[in-house]
């Protein structure tokens, strides 16, 4: 297990190369660039100009750009963003807590519900029960995230007045959980609608499929209780695909979610990385690039690590 | 440690999420409601500057509307565009012996017993030190204009300033010291900084001292940046005690916070929520004019737009008194030329052209352009097709568009339409004079003559300034050099009239409307706009109602 693990953490390096390799490519090919936001102005000067592609080190051939980045970012410097000068390191960070706050309750809550429905969907198959959540879920992929999330606003904050319109607190006062939560609701809902959806139509159709195996008949030929046959039996083998997908929605939750972010003026990852790619911010977009991906890579391991755990079956030498 | 905050948050939050949604009492229902505490105004911009540092570029609307109430200039621009007083004492005049006769010597006056909001007084090494950052090539100044022009700078005294120029410009006051884009920054803070540093130095982002009625207190990147009344400040004291920038983009859920009354100052209100946003109880809605403009560029280049008949036919075809009256509902003015109403230098006398077919026909037939199959003129064999860009996203351009691709096409000109994203339309399109016509809204500066030498000049070419239609009329060019140097503003005037004609009948641009500025306040008072300027410079003024 310990030799696979470490075989797949080498293996990892090349991907990661490979990934900003082609992420600088393709974020330095784009149309515009980052002195787009400097050019359409009056007052600027062609000597500025110039000095703006020395000091942002475009002046220089591409691949001695990605070279060069590459050598300072192994030694943890990224650059500085192109925009206000900052690390981009400093710059990420500072929307990593807000992007996890958001992304992880809405998951949470998301997947615990969707274990829920799901399984009760599968094993209540064609009851009352089942259309309903089946029609819901629909709607529920159907409705458009931004159009959900202002229709909440004007709801619950417009009309009813019981939850704030935007941000992650009330500004100009002292940080207060409750608070904190407040803004927290309306954004989270927005969220957990799509993706419970999605998810708990994946785990009704992974227990419909297990249900029908074998197995599951043997189970109940030998007598075993209907509940340790579907919790015990059916549920273990279904969460195996089911935990592949989870795991990758945990993966790319570090790049947050642009809509919902934008509607609720949360201020997360998905928002820095829109911004950073219209500006042509290419340090901030290779940087975040490199962070998702370190995050698939580490969750593609964990699942491997989990899949063993859950499924005896599997063994890695 | 505060950055841990929203990750317990979040942990905890799952679970607290199902208790409080249900335990939402009616008290705590009223709470959340009166949702603006005392003593603050929120104000709801769309985007967050990229620095509050006001002498570093880029140039955003956004970090003036931030740095407004925190960072005054010597000199502020009044509705009508000239200077009053601010950290000076008076304006450099000829008649008051500020400004040398051969107009290359101004003599600054600071106000006495200004402080920075760290105690430390106001003097004219403050105002050297800006001007020298502003020069230094390692600063990504925000602009170098008027100060590339400065020879010399020396203080007399702690009060008094005293700079040379090395040809005389009619605009350096307004352009370099007034608070239309920049402001002083503390010679004492700076002093110890190496210019290489200067773009990342931690004022930057933590503007600490300021010398305008309020001062910074903290700043939530993307979220909010927060202000509190400076004690120090040697002018009117404001009413509100703090000023909450909160950072909205999207323009739905910033009219929402309006209608919440979760936010007390809306900037730029799109023409698309005028009616919402006039429905709204307690709404105060500010309309005003702005020395910007919407105009096309035609690209000279192109052999069928150097025709000067087509370019005029261009015009008389486009209906953009429909254009007004339907896309911007109203809220904007035909211009003729780039003197807009709300300059100084705008004559009325010179009027818009009319929206007349039959011209355009004439026009385009005397440049022997002739009705061909299809409705579509013809030349030599080509038909008179052109391309059309704008930035894309844009609802009310998309609506422009679809007008005048109606109005083209009712004269026998074939319109093509192809947008791009605003930053491959300004940073490539229009900068590499990738198009045929591009329209797009020029910014004005706080002295007329900026941005009609940067458009009309020969000498504006690209990468030198932004004519990037590529006219050059040496009689423009020859009035705009003596127009720089020439003191008197009456003369001036006379002069940007000259050009403003000259405009108007070479048609180098397609010349269409001013758009108002629209704000909007609730709960607010002692609001007042200004074209020039960001409207938060005078914020000591706003109350909050009862």
């Amino acid at each position: 297990m310990w030799a696979y693990i470490a075989r797949r953490v080498l293996l990892s390096i090349p991907i990661m190369i490979g990934i900003t390799a082609l992420i600088f490519l393709i974020s330095h090919s784009l149309p515009g660039g980052p002195l787009a936001m400097y050019l359409n102005l009056p007052t600027i000067t062609h000597a500025q100009i110039e000095h703006l592609t020395i000091q942002f080190g475009l002046n220089k051939p591409l691949w001695m750009q990605y070279v060069s980045w590459l050598g300072k970012a192994l030694h943890g410097d990224f650059g500085r963003s192109f925009v206000d000068g900052r690390p981009v390191l400093a710059v990420i960070g500072d929307r990593v807590p807000a992007t996890l706050e958001l992304m992880v309750t809405a998951l949470i809550i998301s997947y615990l519900l969707a274990f829920v429905l799901g399984v009760v969907s599968a094993t209540r198959q064609y009851s009352a029960f089942d259309y309903t959540m089946t029609v819901l879920s629909y709607a529920g992929m159907a409705m458009p995230v931004f159009w959900l999330g202002i229709i909440l606003i004007l709801v619950f904050s417009v009309d009813l007045h019981w939850l704030p319109t935007f941000g992650m607190v009330t500004p100009g006062v002292p940080y207060s959980f409750l608070d904190n939560v407040k803004h927290l609701i309306l954004p989270v809902i927005t969220l957990v609608v799509y993706t419970l959806a999605q998810e708990s139509r994946y785990v009704r159709s992974s227990m419909l499929e297990v249900m029908q195996q074998d197995y599951i008949r043997t189970a109940r030929a030998k007598g075993a209780p209907e509940r340790r046959v579907l919790y015990r039996h059916a549920l273990r083998n279904a969460l195996l695909p089911v935990i592949t997908v989870m795991m990758l929605d945990f993966a790319f939750l570090i790049s947050g979610a642009l809509i919902t972010e934008t509607v609720f003026a949360w201020p997360g990852m998905g928002r820095l990385f829109f911004d950073s790619l219209q500006d042509g911010n290419y340090p901030v977009v290779v940087g975040m690039a490199v962070l998702v991906s370190l995050a698939v890579v580490v969750v593609n391991i964990l699942t491997d690590i989990i899949y063993a755990v859950v499924d005896p079956r599997i063994q890695y030498s | 440690m505060n950055r841990f905050k929203p990750l317990l948050a979040a942990l905890l939050g799952a679970g607290m999420l199902a208790s409080v949604s249900v335990a939402f009492s009616p008290a705590m229902v009223a709470s959340a409601g009166g949702y603006t505490p005392s003593g603050s105004a929120v104000i709801g911009i769309q985007e967050q500057p990229a620095t509050l540092n006001p002498i570093i570029g880029p140039a955003m609307t956004y970090t003036g509307i931030v740095d407004g109430p925190m960072m005054p200039n010597l000199f502020d621009l009044a509705q009508n565009g000239t200077l009053v007083p601010d950290l000076a004492t008076v304006v450099p005049t000829l008649q008051n012996g500020g400004i040398s006769k051969n107009g290359l010597t101004y003599t600054f006056h600071l106000r006495p017993n200004v402080k920075w909001s760290d105690g430390v007084p106001f003097t004219s090494q403050d105002m050297i030190e800006t001007a020298k950052l502003m020069q230094n090539p390692h600063v990504n100044a925000v602009t170098t204009e008027g100060f590339t022009d400065i020879k010399s700078m020396s203080a007399p005294n702690k009060l008094t300033v005293v700079t040379t120029l090395y040809k005389p410009l009619a605009s350096y006051l307004s352009t370099c010291w007034s608070n239309f884009n920049i402001s002083i920054i503390p010679a004492h803070v700076f002093d110890t900084v190496p210019p290489s540093q200067v773009n990342y130095f931690q004022y930057n982002e933590d503007p600490v001292p300021t010398l305008g009625p309020y001062k910074f207190v903290s700043w939530t990147h993307d979220a909010s940046i927060v202000e509190v009344a400076n004690p120090l400040y040697w002018g009117p004291k404001p009413h509100i005690k703090k000023l909450v920038f909160q950072i909205i983009p999207d323009q739905n859920t910033l009219l929402s916070a309006l209608q919440a009354g979760n936010i007390n100052l809306y900037f730029g209100v799109p023409i698309t929520q005028l009616s919402t946003v006039k429905a709204i109880s307690g709404v105060k809605l500010y309309e005003y004019n702005q020395p910007d403009w919407e105009w096309a560029q035609l690209n000279l280049k192109n052999p069928i737009l150097a025709n000067v008949d087509v370019r005029r036919a261009l015009e008389y075809a486009i209906d953009r008194s429909a254009i007004v009256k339907y896309v911007l509902k109203g809220h904007g003015t035909l211009i003729a030329d780039s003197q807009v109403p709300g300059y100084w230098s705008y004559d009325p006398a010179i009027k818009p052209y009319p929206y007349s077919p039959t011209m355009a026909d004439k026009l385009l037939n005397e440049a022997g352009w002739k009705m061909g199959p299809g409705g579509i003129r013809v030349k030599d064999g080509k038909q008179l097709v052109l391309t059309y860009s704008t930035t894309s996203g844009n609802v009310p351009r998309a609506e422009t568009e679809q007008i005048i691709q109606q109005n083209l096409l009712q004269v026998g000109i074939k319109l093509n339409i192809q947008n791009y994203p605003a930053s491959t339309f300004f940073g490539t399109i229009l900068y590499h004079g990738q198009f045929q016509i591009a329209e797009y809204e020029a910014g004005g500066a706080a002295d007329p003559d900026l941005r009609t030498w940067r458009a009309d000049s020969c000498q504006a070419f690209p990468p030198d300034g932004s004519n990037y239609g590529f006219w050059c009329n040496q009689t423009v060019s020859k009035l705009l050099t003596e127009e720089e140097s020439t003191m008197d503003i009456t003369a001036r005037k006379a002069i940007f009239n000259q050009i403003a004609q000259i405009e108007a009948s070479q048609m180098p641009s397609l010349y269409y409307f001013a758009a108002q500025g629209v704000d909007a306040t609730r709960g607010m008072n002692g609001y007042t706009p200004n074209p020039f300027v960001m409207n938060t410079f005078q914020a000591y003024n706003w109350t909050l109602s009862k």
